[in-house]
């Protein structure tokens, strides 16, 4: 037989064979590097982890400290501290952080844990997944969430939920999570719980909180009765709050990539040294050298003195001083001004997502609403442990046998004390300006100044010095009430943006939210 | 009978007098003949009646010679436009080009080697119709981007596959550290693997521009395909020792500094500040003001007030760029040894690139050991096996968007601060900034902050051919590529922006194994009619491999071990794809003539859905010579053109891993510098993945037909080839951006459309041509119209790069590689609106800006030769096509861009007064503020025309006359000079617009912190004995 008469087919054979085992050879399109599924176990840490990081200690925070003036950003070119932000600026804690990473995973475990039977991780996973949609329409207004996540049935452009129904999901949310985290069965959270470590019995102090704060929010809501919702508040807080033993909290460490945010942001250099407490607050804290009593007490655990040699071009200017900083560039090496108190700033320093002093401010409030503007005593009580809770946060002593004669004549001095004489303009004022110290670095500070217009702020146009002129003018005349809507969502998304919100980021941020109608 | 006589002689090359062997020496007229030998010597017994020789060798114009006497010279022409021009076509295929139904054009080895480029891809600048490159930057071992006939895809890899010897070779850009953790925003990107190969180790260079040219490569030719053919060895039997090639070459480079302003110093507000810290000569001319700044907003250098003489001297002045760029030096020395015997070659070549770039420590070294041996086992059976071992090490500089990029240092240095001077006195890192803040020094950078990398790769290739039956052949072609390339980064302490010191240490590894199975047939119907074709199978596996172990606090300054690191974070990355393709080809050819070939091939991809893997496509074409029905080959007008018509389909296959939906790791950040890594104390973390993936997935498709010509006149003195192409790229896979509320920002679908249509043209000519004296002239034009037909339903645009303003991006109205940012608010004219104040208004959404596509692009060679003299030019054009010049952005700002030094003069907007819709005439003071505040409001003003004509190559070379070398050993002694770059033309605010921050990647034209193009001079030396 010639050759040709064998190769032929044996040419043919070969090719065919390849065929067969083709399937089998080629099913490795499995990325190796990546689980297919993961246990609620792994999702928890990731979502309170960049809930704590991104949110509570991100983007939205940052910005609204600039505009509470708890700090200031001391750059010469256009930022935020001078009101001037683009949708851009806004996307990533829009359509990263939040709907992806930290509510998308909720909502993935969410369904994961009530399938599993693990009633703790459903009730864990809406507190967060409420609490994130509460910055988030506090931010924007109205936003997509009934018909948000639906991406694997094809809804690619979510319609949007008017503020009052949002709020409406997030008390849902809450009361869900109330009646899970009672369950006891399933799956226990443990080391995976950043916040708690597993006791649910503080995940639902905590989610009580969150619905007194909420039902706060709406107190000059069009439609809504401020002191119905003070008496919504109050019972929610009666429920079961928070004390100052489990005030929720992220745990961060002194190694690298491990720190807490606010120290990666503003204190490790990695970016530059800019954002500093600002002028308006430090001078609020110092008070008046010639009038005892108004110097708070809280100064140096929130904001540091200047140290001593750290700028070697400038020796001493300001070493042991406080000094803050505006929204514009510094005359001086920014060394020489006071960064963030190392209580928050630390690398290991706590964040802290919730301060225990809240909740008797809430309740003061609540009682002063309920009351229709008027101090009786449960207002004064809560009044007074709510400054006694914001000073022994810090571990100020407030006993008055045994505090310093700096806090006995802070908390003496006039402006600092609610009685039953106090007028109700000067009792609400006293009451948000209290909270508004509690709250330092909290974006809760942002939606109070915007709800009761306390504390009275200025807006961002101060000067280093009387001759210094100011190179960095504020964007607009107000202190922004929101954020724009960002870029993605006028990108891929904007037939269902609210059309009352212009695309103009100046004229947007101008517009109040909802609930603002003081 | 008559007598029969010998005659002697000897044929030699007419361009470079060397000898020719294996010519065909016949008597006219009859069947008598014989080959010259190895040094070009023929000896013939022909009859007495015999009148006349015809001698006759591939390549070269056959000449009919007197045979009177008994010694017969002959010095054959090559023919440079031989009809017999042999390409070497798809699977290694070598045909005629006049078989050829589409176009394929070749680069020959000394354009290569002239070119005198490291990077084989910038080796091809200019020379070939259709092609683009872009080069990314100045820095020794940048990445360089080519692609051909446009934009294929919407954000796969547009770059054509690369082949050598046969087998896919691999042209990736790797990073040691993926996008997600570290941007090449924020550290720029590194050599395209194609910079490995030795241009001195190449034969010549065929590209594949259309589908119908590259459809047997499957979805891997898609994008067209680079068809590398190495040196071979020749057979000499008559030589003793073994051939000797010796080049070695020295360059010179300089950077382009164009662009900064050279008047004003250090200061703000026209008032002198020096930059050195306050007790150590610190001095401001406004009292107790700040004596550093980042502002070179101070007086004119010429009117520096009599106070700043009086109190620190007359500042002295410099200019920091042209301070800081050293002159970058190339050696590159290659020897080859070659020959052969009755039924084997060889050839080993060594060289060795040592490149010192422009830029102070930067470095591109690479050593490669390549041998070819070709043998004839036995009457039926050959082998040839090509193995190559290079070394390639690159230690590059971060740039882009970061105080750790020198550039970001530097393009912002004041004129009237030394930061050579105070790196050296101090030692330290300290810059005319304040510690802490502002910048780093350049020079400290340079020292203290690097990326190195090294490569080791092997490519060894294996082709064995059975002669089963005369007309019967089968191939088997086995290839391996494989590297691994250790990648580092060292960020010493100290540095602003990392203070505390980070590394990494990388190891990639990368293995593509492919092999094609061939079975080839031939057959002669009768005379005119003639039959071949093929089929095969093909397997490919590609392999990625990347191992990183991060390290963040360094223990000690310049200590770069990961146990010294404060915290250790270790990342995985492992991707493998594999391929099986299936195909067969079938050419007709009658009466040299009429050509038709058909293809089909059928792939199978692991990287689809496995139920719906399999993708097949055709492709058919035809050449027709109808000069030859015309009988015009001898006519001395026209002698030759040929019709060419192509249809071709191509597939193309997904990433891997976008059929499968999984978990990321969460890995909480800022969006700016801070993030949290986990595992993180202790517990690892899963977060819903960012992307939709998709289990539906379909190949992608790409449809060219193709119509070209191929004209000779004047005996070939002039040839035109053109082609016109049409080209659609249908079901894209691609990701698109949605709602970020829909719990995704992005899923993979299957959509857009995308068109190419163009033309290109290829003239070549020969003016002038006398006995000593030659002129050539090679025009390349081509014009590629890109219409991006639909996206995809809902999707309006796609992110390729940049920040969110401004970005590159596909745009569903304005296409490909649209430059997107802040624009000036405009009237129905398109005429800018103006303010009150005289400054243009901004608009409020973002807008198109620009695009970096060019127009159309082209390159001139035009080649003098006189008896062993040679001076060759090539200019690159490319016309039209933006570029964002993102630099500006920060120059304006800082005070030293040149167009700052228009400050403090007034000037008017040409717009409308928006208020009362008259002529703007209210004219701005272009003042400090101004340029910080108003210039760069809305990005379109740092869009600027990236078009250029460029002198890419000129070349003096001289062949000692073979008279001079006869009494030696030498062969061939050539010296030569190359200019790069010596001239360009362009509107570009920094000189040379070819640069790209995003290295070769899709998205083109985002200038930012990116080193500048260098211009120099080669000396060259070639020897051969």
């Amino acid at each position: 037989m010639k050759r040709k008469y064998i190769l032929f087919p044996l040419t043919f054979v070969l090719l065919l064979t390849t065929l067969s085992s083709c399937k089998k050879y080629l099913d490795i399109n499995r990325d190796p590097n990546l689980p297919a599924d993961v246990t609620e176990k792994l999702m928890l840490p990731a979502i309170i982890g960049t809930f704590s990081y991104e949110v509570a200690g991100g983007y939205p925070t940052r910005t609204a400290t600039l505009w509470t003036k708890h700090l200031a950003y001391a750059g010469a070119d256009r930022h935020s501290g001078s009101y001037y932000l683009t949708e851009n600026d806004v996307d990533n804690f829009w359509r990263f952080s939040s709907y992806n990473s930290v509510m998308g995973t909720a909502v993935e475990m969410i369904a994961k844990a009530e399938k599993n039977g693990n009633p703790s991780y459903a009730a864990i996973g809406r507190i967060i997944l409420a609490w994130n949609l509460s910055y988030l329409t506090e931010c924007y207004g109205s936003i997509p969430y009934s018909d948000a996540f639906k991406a694997e049935q094809g809804v690619i452009k979510p319609k949007y939920d008017t503020q009052e129904d949002i709020y409406k999901e997030i008390q849902k949310l809450l009361d869900q999570s109330i009646v899970d985290a009672g369950k006891g069965t399933g799956l226990k959270p443990g080391v995976d719980d950043f916040i708690y470590g597993g006791v649910m019995q503080s995940w639902v102090h905590l989610a009580n909180t969150l619905k007194a704060r909420f039902y706060l929010r709406l107190s000059n809501a069009p439609g809504y009765n401020a002191a119905t919702q003070a008496d919504l508040a109050l019972k929610a807080l009666d429920a079961g709050a928070i004390t100052d033993k489990d005030a929720p909290t992220a745990t961060y460490f002194s190694v690298a990539n491990a720190e807490n945010p606010w120290y990666q942001f503003a204190i490790g250099g990695k970016w530059n040294f800019s954002t500093k407490p600002s002028q308006y607050y430090v001078n609020l804290l110092l008070g008046d050298d010639e009038i005892p009593g108004t110097l708070d007490p809280r100064l140096p655990f929130q904001v540091s003195v200047v140290p001593k040699g750290s700028d070697p071009a400038n020796p001493g200017v300001n070493a042991g001083k406080y000094v803050g900083v505006t929204n514009d560039g510094p005359p001086l090496n920014i060394a020489n001004y006071s960064p963030i108190g190392s209580f928050y700033s630390a690398r290991n320093a706590k964040l802290n997502l919730l301060v225990y002093a809240e909740v008797p401010f809430i309740r003061a409030e609540a009682e002063f609403l309920k009351a229709n503007k008027s101090v009786n005593a449960a207002v004064v009580a809560a009044y007074n442990e709510g400054v006694a809770a914001s000073m022994t946060f810090y571990g100020i002593d407030v006993n008055p046998s045994t505090s310093s004669a700096e806090t006995k004549a802070y908390l003496a001095y006039p402006d600092h004390v609610i009685n039953l004489a106090t007028s109700s303009t000067d009792a609400y004022r006293r009451i948000m300006q209290q909270k508004y110290i509690a709250n330092y670095l909290q974006f809760e500070a942002y939606n109070d100044f915007r709800r009761t217009g306390y504390p009275v702020l200025p807006i961002n146009d101060e000067v280093y010095a009387p001759d210094v002129d100011l190179v960095n003018k504020p964007e607009m005349g107000i202190i922004p009430l929101r954020l724009p809507y960002p870029s993605s969502e006028r990108s891929y998304n904007k037939e269902n943006i609210p059309s009352d919100i212009p695309i103009n980021t100046v004229n947007a941020m101008q517009i109040p939210v909802w609930w603002d109608k003081k | 009978m008559a007598q029969d006589r010998t005659i002697t002689g000897t044929v030699t090359g007419k361009e470079d007098g060397k000898p020719l062997p294996g010519v065909t020496v016949l008597v006219k007229g009859s069947k008598i003949g014989t080959q010259t030998g190895g040094d070009g010597k023929y000896t013939l017994s022909v009859p007495s009646s015999s009148s006349e020789l015809i001698f006759s060798y591939l390549g070269y114009l056959s000449q009919t010679k007197s045979a009177s006497g008994n010694t017969v010279n002959v010095s054959l022409e090559s023919d440079s436009k031989a009809l017999t021009e042999v390409v070497v076509t798809a699977l290694g295929v070598s045909k005629e080009k006049r078989t050829l139904g589409y176009s394929a054009q070749t680069i020959k080895s000394e354009d290569i080697v002239n070119s005198r480029e490291s990077n084989i891809v910038n080796t091809l600048a200019g020379k070939v119709a259709g092609v683009q490159i872009n080069n990314s930057g100045g820095q020794a071992g940048s990445s360089s981007r080519i692609i051909i006939r446009g934009t294929t895809s919407l954000i796969g890899d547009n770059q054509p596959l690369f082949i050598i010897d046969g087998i896919p070779m691999d042209n990736s850009t790797n990073r040691g550290i993926s996008e997600n953790d570290e941007s090449a925003l924020f550290s720029g990107s590194g050599g395209n693997r194609a910079i490995d190969i030795d241009p001195n180790t190449i034969e010549n260079v065929t590209v594949l521009k259309g589908a119908a040219a590259s459809a047997l490569y499957g979805s891997r030719g898609a994008m067209g395909v680079i068809v590398i053919t190495t040196k071979r060895g020749k057979k000499d039997l008559n030589r003793k020792f073994p051939k000797v090639t010796l080049s070695s070459s020295l360059a010179l480079d300089d950077a382009y500094t164009k662009g900064y302003q050279t008047s004003y110093l250090q200061g703000s507000l026209g008032k002198y500040k020096n930059g050195l810290p306050v007790g150590q000569g610190g001095y401001s001319e406004v009292a107790n003001g700040a004596t550093q700044t980042s502002a070179s907003w101070g007086p004119h250098k010429d009117s520096v007030s009599q106070a700043v003489i009086d109190a620190v001297g007359r500042p002295t002045v410099i200019d920091p760029r042209e301070q800081f760029y050293r002159t970058g030096k190339v050696w590159n020395n290659s020897v080859s040894i070659s020959g052969g015997g009755e039924a084997s070659s060889y050839i080993i070549t060594y060289s060795n690139l040592n490149q010192q770039g422009v830029v102070p420590n930067n470095s591109f070294k690479r050593n490669s050991f390549s041998g070819n041996f070709t043998s004839q086992l036995s009457k039926d059976f050959t082998s040839s096996t090509s193995v190559s071992y290079i070394n390639s090490k690159n230690l590059r500089l971060p740039e882009g968007n970061t105080a750790r990029s020198y550039l970001y240092s530097l393009n912002f240095a004041p004129i009237s601060f030394d930061s050579k001077a105070a790196y050296q006195a101090a030692g330290q890192n300290r810059a005319w900034t304040a510690a802490g803040s502002g910048f780093n020094n350049p020079y400290w950078l340079v020292n203290n902050v690097e990326m190195p990398s090294a490569v080791d790769r092997f490519i060894i290739s294996n082709e064995s051919n059975l002669q089963i039956l005369p007309w019967l052949k089968l191939t088997n072609r086995v290839g391996l590529d494989t590297y691994t390339d250790s990648q580092q980064e060292h960020v010493n302490i100290g540095t602003l922006s990392v203070p505390a010191g980070r590394m990494y240490e990388s190891l990639i590894k990368q293995a593509q194994i492919n092999n094609d199975l061939i079975l080839s047939a031939e057959s002669k119907i009768n005379e005119d009619m003639k039959i071949s074709g093929l089929i095969g199978q093909n397997i490919n596996q590609r392999n990625f491999i990347r191992r990183t172990l991060r390290g963040t606090d360094l223990s000690a300054p310049g200590f770069y071990d990961i146990k010294g690191v404060g915290t250790q974070e270790a990342l995985q990355l492992d991707e493998k794809r594999r391929l099986i393709g299936l195909y067969a080809s079938a050419t007709f050819e009658y009466k040299n003539y009429l050509y038709l070939n058909a293809t089909a091939r059928n792939d199978w991809s692991s990287t689809l859905p496995i139920d719906g893997n399999s993708f097949f496509y055709p492709s058919v074409s035809a050449g027709f010579v109808f000069t030859e029905l015309m009988d015009l080959n001898n006519n001395n007008y026209f002698n030759y053109g040929k019709l060419r018509l192509s249809y071709a389909q191509a597939g193309n296959d997904a990433d891997p891993y976008s059929t499968y939906q999984s978990y990321l790791g969460a890995n909480p950040g800022d969006g700016q510098r801070g993030n949290i890594i986990f595992p993180y104390n202790g517990v690892g973390a899963f977060r819903k993945n960012s992307r939709l993936y998709n289990n539906l997935l379909k190949p992608e498709k790409v449809v060219e037909k193709e119509i070209g010509l191929d004209l000779k006149f004047f005996k070939n003195r002039l040839a035109i080839d053109a082609s016109y192409y049409d080209k659609v790229s249908n079901m894209q896979i691609l990701p698109q951006e949605i709602s970020g509320a829909s719990g995704y920002v992005d899923r993979v679908i299957n959509a857009g459309k995308i068109s190419n249509k163009g033309l290109e043209l290829t003239v070549t000519g020969t003016p002038l041509r006398t006995a000593d004296f030659s002129w050539d002239v090679t025009i390349n034009f081509a014009k590629n119209k890109y219409k991006l037909k639909s996206i995809a339903d809902g999707v309006d645009n796609i992110f390729l790069a940049g920040f969110d303003s401004p970005q590159i991006r596909v745009d569903k109205d304005f296409g490909y590689g649209v430059i997107w940012g802040t624009r000036y608010e405009r009237n129905e004219q398109g005429r800018i609106l103006i303010d009150d104040d005289g400054l243009p208004l901004v608009a409020d959404d973002l807008g198109p800006i620009g695009n970096v596509t060019p127009d159309w692009t082209g390159g001139i060679r035009s080649t003098f030769n006189y008896k062993g003299l040679s001076l060759s030019g090539l200019l690159d054009i490319r016309h039209g096509g933006d570029i964002l010049n993102f630099d500006l952005y920060y120059t304006t700002f800082y005070g030293t861009a040149k167009v700052t030094e228009q400050r403090n003069t007034p000037t008017t907007w040409n717009g409308i007064r928006k208020s009362d819709g008259t002529e703007n005439k209210t004219p701005v003071m272009q003042n400090q503020s101004y340029f910080q505040n108003d210039y760069t409001r809305a990005y379109e003003a740092l869009v600027e025309d990236g078009g250029f004509a460029k002198l890419r190559e000129v070349t003096l070379s001289y062949n000692l006359p073979q008279s001079l070398l006869a009494k030696t050993p030498f062969q061939s002694v050539g010296f030569s000079v190359t200019g790069r770059n010596l001239w360009i033309k362009s509107n570009f605010s920094f000189g040379d617009p070819e640069g790209s921050l995003l290295g070769n990647g899709n998205a083109q034209g985002f200038y930012h912190a990116v080193t500048p193009g260098t211009k120099g001079v080669t000396f060259g030396l070639n020897v051969k004995f």
